[in-house]
């Protein structure tokens, strides 16, 4: 019944959101509580974690939901890649469409230059608890074009760990497991949000990038190759 | 006339060879402060003056749109509207298992915000650039956002090395 629902978006294969959206009032007339809870984490992954397309949610969204439920893989470092990858994709390939969650990657910035609310450890309580109006979101975005190092907020209070991993085996840098690709990251050049005084000098060694897309070919030797490199990371921490 | 590879004597400032590479560094770097100076003091104006700044701002904006880049926009509202029917210790549930996503889904975000920001990610060094410094997403702020910490199976066999700072 359910593979007369799937459809097709640009070569992938998914469903309506509001197929799925009609399921979930079902459930939650039927008062099945547990399964509205997994269909409706299923559609927010889908829309706000890994959107592809307008009322869509993708079957590779799918496909993470069950690795991280089943396989405990995590999903973190999933959707910080899928933001690299997006975000490259746009400046190399010229793709138009940014495929990423714009949602995490909002609150992402809004959490380090809002000011701090005493005791709100968690930055999207932080961010929603600002509550912009229109206007001021306007003034907001021409804010960021304007932005320096003065009006960063470098020490948040939300932020807990000094802890940041740093460097993955075999690689100057972390690399990341991403829905369409892997591409690494330099955690090196966040030194200063985590409190670090910047140590050296940055060599072109260390900010290697590395970058490669599944739609090009082969990839399996790569994705062992990051698996491998995670058994042994490297984690910079304060000295006491 | 200047003719590279010979030396004129030495340079006044620093004592070394003068000569052309050592010229044109002297130059560029002297420019480049000169640079520097007038762009600091146009931020201090636009920062005593707010409305100039505004207006600035707009140009600026318009001036470094190089990129174009569309966010997928969808619509959250039945989706709201059914997250409401869970009771609270259902939603404590839900959050045990999927992290902060209901927040996520309140929130409502402004899109302009993150297409000017993504008009400052450096490809190179997958960053974003602005004037004076640099931000980077990282798994820690994102392991903060989302309320899922880092763990379970996939580095229960990691080994991890600690540097001291």
């Amino acid at each position: 019944m359910l593979k007369s629902r799937l459809i097709s978006v640009r070569n992938t294969r998914g469903f309506f959101q509001r197929f799925l959206e009609a399921h979930l009032l079902q459930l939650s007339i039927k008062e099945d509580w547990e399964t509205f809870i997994d269909v409706l984490a299923l559609i927010l992954y889908g829309t706000i974690l890994f959107p592809y397309s307008n009322d869509y949610v993708e079957y590779a969204a799918i496909d993470i939901f069950v690795a991280v439920r089943t396989r405990f893989e995590n999903l973190v470092t999933v959707v910080l890649a899928d933001t690299y990858l997006a975000l490259d994709l746009c400046y190399e390939r010229k793709v138009r469409k940014m495929l990423c969650s714009v949602h995490v990657l909002y609150v992402w910035l809004m959490a380090r230059i809002t000011d701090n609310i005493l005791g709100v450890r968690c930055p999207i309580e932080l961010v929603t608890r600002k509550n912009l109006d229109k206007r001021a979101r306007k003034e907001w975005a021409l804010f960021v074009v304007g932005l320096n190092q003065k009006k960063i907020i470098w020490q948040p209070s939300w932020q807990q760990s000094s802890k940041l991993i740093y460097s993955c085996e075999g690689f100057p840098n972390v690399p990341l497991i991403g829905i369409r690709g892997c591409i690494s990251y330099n955690p090196v050049l966040a030194q200063r949000q985590f409190g670090y005084l910047i140590r050296g000098t940055l060599t072109p060694a260390v900010l290697v990038p590395f970058v490669c897309y599944y739609q090009d070919g082969f990839v399996n030797d790569t994705l062992c190759q990051i698996r491998n490199a995670w058994k042994n990371i490297l984690c910079a921490e304060k000295g006491h | 006339m200047i003719r590279p590879n010979i030396c004129y004597g030495e340079c006044d400032k620093c004592g070394n060879e003068l000569c052309l590479m050592h010229i044109i560094h002297v130059v560029f770097m002297h420019h480049y402060f000169v640079l520097n100076e007038i762009l600091k003091i146009l931020h201090q104006i636009m920062e005593v003056h707010p409305g100039l700044g505004v207006e600035r701002g707009s140009e600026a904006s318009d001036l470094k749109k190089k990129l174009k880049c569309e966010p997928i926009r969808n619509n959250f509202s039945n989706l709201r509207e059914l997250s409401r029917k869970l009771k609270s210790i259902q939603r404590a549930a839900f959050r045990r298992k999927n992290g902060n996503l209901l927040g996520l889904l309140k929130l409502d975000i402004e899109i302009d915000i993150v297409t000017a920001l993504a008009q400052y990610y450096d490809s190179s060094m997958r960053c974003f650039l602005f004037q004076d410094f640099q931000l980077v997403p990282t798994i820690e702020e994102y392991e903060q956002i989302l309320d899922l910490p880092l763990g379970g199976e996939s580095l229960t066999d990691t080994v991890s090395n600690i540097l001291l700072f």
